[in-house]
């Protein structure tokens, strides 16, 4: 599970996911429709009728009883891809999911760079150990 | 937001369709001539089309949605946007825009232009709804109540302009998508209002329609500026318009229910126009 959607990120991503059902954005508004109607069928898929589905999970879905309904770990995967997805298409108005993302690749970013100079300093340092 | 969901009351559905602080939907005072602000229209689009997209997919019932103390804002708005337009169309100048360059205003044409679809829409999903047995929810004294702001002489004079001169409300032949979207909407509109709407609103309804076919049938406009060459492009949208018209009035119920000296009036005169542009052949 991805750290930054665990615990009570959960109750956030939704909040955030339903503020963006009626945006002024139509392609915000869109995705976020799309997203919570597929939610609700995904969620108890193959249990019941697509209907009740979709009735009984939403309800569960905004009583923040979700963790009763549902696999958090897929849940959870398929709203940070799908927040991902928004936010690479710069269709994101909301702050959260990209703060974290940024955060995020900000954090990758720092290791990457940490790793690449420790293996060169190490290569140089070895190398110029073997020159002499 | 949190205490949205913290909420199990049927409101939550109401404040995340209607919004919340800064994004919610309120009403608006305007100067004299002032035009609705595009903010206040795109907000109101998107709470038209998340109380669409909760219907249509079933999440919540209309009688549900609407069965809460908290007043909903949205009928409100919807008649400050008719009252607004119809208002705007009479005191209109050759000008419409003054402020805006052409891009803008067509920018905010079109915007007015899928606010009306919408409202057709959510007043579609609102007309198919049932409740605790009656065939429609408006004759449950709750339910009409609550949407009593919006029905009214403005909704009822919208819905005959869409239907009869959609020109006039930017729905011109050029808009050709916008258009047929609106035309589809408008089709099922009139005809579930017949066998929905409350008899007294039913009267209100064919009042409006009425007085636009007598309107029509006794404009001789059209007739005067058909021997000046530059008005023949006009002439023959107008044809097209109101053929249109005629052939929605016809499927439905509406038609049988109006008043036959009026519609022949208006009849006869969509044939003399037919004959003068008889290559359009709208209804061939």
């Amino acid at each position: 599970m991805p750290s930054e959607f665990k615990g009570s990120l959960l109750k956030n991503a939704i909040e955030w996911l339903l503020t963006k059902c009626s945006s002024r954005i139509e392609p915000v508004r869109s995705v976020c429709q799309q997203l919570v109607s597929n939610l609700a069928v995904w969620a108890i898929e193959g249990i019941i009728s697509h209907l009740v589905a979709q009735r009984l999970c939403i309800n569960i879905l905004w009583n923040d009883q979700a963790h009763f309904c549902i696999d958090h770990v897929i849940f959870i995967s398929i709203l940070r891809e799908k927040f991902y997805k928004i936010k690479d298409n710069k269709l994101a108005d909301a702050a959260t999911p990209t703060i974290n993302f940024q955060f995020f690749s900000f954090k990758l970013l720092t290791y990457l760079l940490l790793i690449f100079f420790r293996s060169h300093w190490i290569t140089k340092g070895c190398g110029s150990y073997f020159e002499e | 937001m949190a205490a949205i969901l913290k909420s199990k009351n049927s409101d939550t559905y109401l404040k995340i369709c209607e919004g919340t602080d800064n994004h919610a939907l309120k009403e608006i005072q305007l100067q004299p001539n002032e035009d609705i602000p595009s903010v206040w229209l795109n907000t109101l689009l998107g709470s038209l089309d998340c109380f669409v997209w909760l219907l249509n997919d079933k999440f919540v019932s209309a009688m549900t949605l609407f069965s809460v103390d908290y007043t909903p804002v949205i009928f409100k708005a919807v008649r400050f946007f008719c009252d607004t337009t119809l208002a705007r169309l009479d005191t209109m100048d050759t000008d419409e825009y003054p402020n805006l360059t052409i891009r803008e205003a067509e920018q905010l044409e079109a915007l007015k232009c899928q606010v009306v679809i919408s409202i057709l829409r959510f007043l579609n999903k609102l007309l198919e709804a049932e409740f605790e047995g009656l065939d429609s929810a408006f004759l449950h004294p709750r339910m009409a109540a609550l949407v009593k702001p919006m029905w009214g002489k403005c909704l009822w004079k919208m819905l005959s302009l869409l239907t009869l001169e959609p020109a006039t409300l930017a729905f011109s032949l050029r808009n050709r998508l916008l258009r047929e979207q609106m035309l589809k909407q408008l089709r099922t509109c009139l005809q579930l209002l017949p066998q929905k709407l409350p008899v007294s609103e039913k009267s209100k309804l064919l009042a409006a329609f009425n007085q636009s076919l007598a309107e029509h049938a006794n404009d001789t406009a059209y007739f005067q500026n058909i021997s000046s060459a530059s008005m023949q492009d006009e002439v023959k949208a107008g044809t097209i318009d109101y053929a249109d018209g005629f052939l929605i009035l016809r499927e439905t119920q509406l038609c049988q229910q109006l008043d036959e000296v009026k519609f022949f009036s208006f009849l006869t005169k969509l044939c003399i126009m037919y004959n003068l542009s008889a290559e359009l052949a709208p209804w061939s």
